[in-house]
């Protein structure tokens, strides 16, 4: 799961009406559509078009550029994506629905048959500043499941593990597309097709497990 | 004669609903309809519902009948619609094409549709279809179950007829010793030109199932009393009887079911089946399509079933996939890209090549090949290689052993192998 950077904001008619409701938002439905594709796809052009914690993509990169932006408006009339809104932490969603910091877009799988009102973790939050996935997990490349870092002490691993089963990353349909995905690259790599830089830079998901392989491989 | 097409206009969860069940382009019977019909999908889609209109076709109303000039007019000539009863609008119907392209369809004044058989324009009216009941409850290989009594009194005739003619050349060994030759080869005759019925059963039927239970039918008589040439006794493969009433609801099953098929030996009739794997153990599930199917001549097929063991049994195209939209209509599920033709090269799916995990998560939609709980052993098993791999030489070589013995027997706990799809 990739550290996010949410202070790029393009969407600033929705983050001004927000700022204005502190902690009294109004119902989450209640804006009828009326900033959700700024808020989906501000979110989008944040976390590089991928799920927020499994990493799986989910939009193409032509629908959130910032040219498609205009007065703080996200202006694009049909863009294509899959995926859902997800409230972080569900706890804050009747009083806080339109809070920009519990935002994320992910697979709706995760959203609506997974995750949903389950209690969650900050510590596996990935917008906070001191969130590092390079620190906290490790990347096992023979069952391609993500684990807390076992260097880390037992309370702490128990709890980032508690919580990589709760945003589902280690979900069965999430390890078998994120194998597969990875074996093709360094399959390529170790074939002489490819290369690591090239590889990454192209790469368009997985983004935290594929450089996390590299590290691996390149240290055996 | 088999169902090509059905189409449903509005009934319920069906909206504008169109059944194509023909061979795709590229298959050696394309065009033609198909042997055998699997249709699964979610509860609530329709599945037993369209078995049972299926079941009770109406008379046919319209037909498509004259002389052909070309193959395709023989084809396209060689086929009948009949409505669906659905809001009598006559809007719903369903259309059969009959397999064999001389014989045509025509429709008498009472209803019943005849078809004329090449140049000898002999008629006879067409099977009704075959409904197999899977849920058999409590029914029991008894005195309730006409296709058994019908068996057994064929099987009672022919052990009276072998007892009596026994009896007769017994006589003859102490009165007539000239006559008895002539009366032994007589006998032999007899016995060829009048297979024994409870060898036929055992050895062309009943047999190869039971022998799943590692049991058999009993063809050796013991006449001890009358009840003894009146029934089927099946006895384990070491020869010990089993009563009728201790057979497992499987076997009982599996006899109830295919027994319609055995003792009607149908043929161009149409077969529906809603649940076929029921109380059936898996490795028989997977046997079971073949074989009902091995039981009739030029029948056509349609299963319902949950089972990925049974929808293994079919080619992709013979799968009808129920699915609900978001408006709580439904649609068939289609293998191949719907801009591309259907045509065999076109399939992206076939239930005949996947593992059977796969077809539960590809074909019959579970999120998920396993539970919650296998994925924190997983992640154990995966702390337990990085604490493993990670040691630099600060275990002990005794910690390092009991780590890797964890190791070891988490992994065969979860059944996983090494460097292999897990």
């Amino acid at each position: 799961m990739q550290k996010i950077d949410k202070t790029q904001i393009f969407s600033t008619a929705y983050k001004n009406w927000e700022e204005g409701f502190y902690d009294n938002h109004p119902f989450y439905n209640s804006s009828n559509g009326k900033y959700y594709y700024d808020v989906v796809m501000n979110l989008f052009h944040c976390q590089k078009g991928v799920c927020a914690y499994s990493e799986i993509s989910l939009c193409d990169d032509e629908y959130y550029q910032f040219e498609l932006w205009d007065n703080g408006k996200y202006c694009s009339q049909k863009p294509e994506f899959s995926g859902a809104l997800d409230h972080f932490d569900p706890n804050l969603k009747p009083t806080q629905g339109w809070l920009w910091s519990n935002f994320f877009m992910v697979s709706k799988d995760i959203n609506d048959k997974h995750k949903r009102e389950k209690a969650v973790d900050y510590i596996l939050k990935p917008d906070l500043s001191d969130y590092d996935p390079f620190k906290l997990l490790e990347y096992d490349n023979q069952l391609h499941v993500f684990i807390a870092n076992t260097e880390l002490d037992e309370i702490l691993q128990q709890r980032i593990n508690d919580m990589l089963v709760v945003l589902g990353i280690n979900l069965s349909w999430v390890v078998k597309s994120r194998k597969n995905h990875l074996r093709r690259i360094i399959e390529k790599i170790q074939s002489g097709l490819g290369n690591w830089e090239h590889e990454s830079a192209v790469n368009h998901q997985f983004f935290t497990a594929l450089e996390m392989c590299r590290q691996k491989m390149q240290e055996s | 004669m088999k169902v090509s097409h059905i189409y449903i206009k509005d009934y319920h969860q069906f909206k504008d609903f169109e059944l194509d069940l023909t061979y795709p382009a590229g298959h050696p019977k394309a065009g033609k309809p198909l042997d055998k019909v699997c249709i699964i999908g979610q509860s609530g889609t329709g599945k037993t519902s369209l078995l049972n209109k299926l079941a009770k076709p109406k008379p046919a109303e319209k037909k498509y009948y004259s002389d052909p000039t070309t193959k395709s007019d023989l084809f396209n000539n060689n086929q009948i619609t009949t409505p669906l009863d659905f809001n009598n609008k006559n809007l719903s119907f369903i259309k059969y094409v009959n397999s064999d392209n001389d014989i045509r369809f025509t429709l008498f004044d009472n209803g019943y549709l005849v078809y004329k058989n090449g140049a000898e324009y002999s008629q006879s009216r067409y099977s009704l279809p075959i409904i197999i009941d899977a849920h058999t409850g409590d029914k029991d290989l008894g005195e309730n179950l006409q296709y058994w009594q019908d068996i057994i009194k064929d099987i009672i005739v022919f052990r009276e007829q072998e007892i009596q003619k026994k009896l007769e050349i017994a006589e003859l060994v102490t009165t007539n010793q000239e006559l008895l030759q002539t009366e032994l080869d007589k006998f032999n005759e007899w016995q060829k030109s009048r297979p024994n019925p409870l060898k036929d059963l055992a050895d062309n039927y009943l047999d190869k199932l039971l022998s799943q239970f590692y049991l058999r039918v009993k063809q050796s008589l013991d006449f001890k009393k009358t009840e003894d040439i009146k029934t089927i006794k099946i006895e384990t493969i070491e020869g010990k009887e089993v009563p009728n009433n201790l057979l497992s609801t499987g076997t009982k099953q599996i006899i109830l079911t295919t027994l319609p098929l055995y003792a009607s030996k149908p043929t161009k009739t149409i077969i529906l089946f809603d649940e076929p794997e029921r109380s059936l153990y898996p490795d028989i599930q997977t046997k079971i399509i073949d074989f009902y199917t091995s039981l009739s001549t030029d029948c056509q097929f349609f299963f319902a079933t949950h089972s990925p063991l049974i929808a293994s049994c079919f080619e992709p195209w013979e799968i009808v996939e129920l699915k609900f939209k978001p408006d709580g209509s439904v649609y068939r599920e289609l293998y191949y890209d719907s801009q591309k033709e259907n045509h065999v090269d076109n399939y992206t799916i076939d239930p005949r090549y996947l593992r059977w995990d796969s077809i539960l998560t590809r074909i019959f939609d579970l999120d998920n090949d396993s539970n919650e709980a296998r994925t924190r052993k997983l992640m154990e098993l995966a702390t337990l290689r990085s604490k493993l791999h990670k040691d630099n030489g600060q275990l002990s070589m005794e910690e390092k052993q009991k780590l890797q013995a964890q190791f070891e027997k988490l992994a065969n706990l979860l059944d996983w192998e090494y460097d292999a799809e897990n």
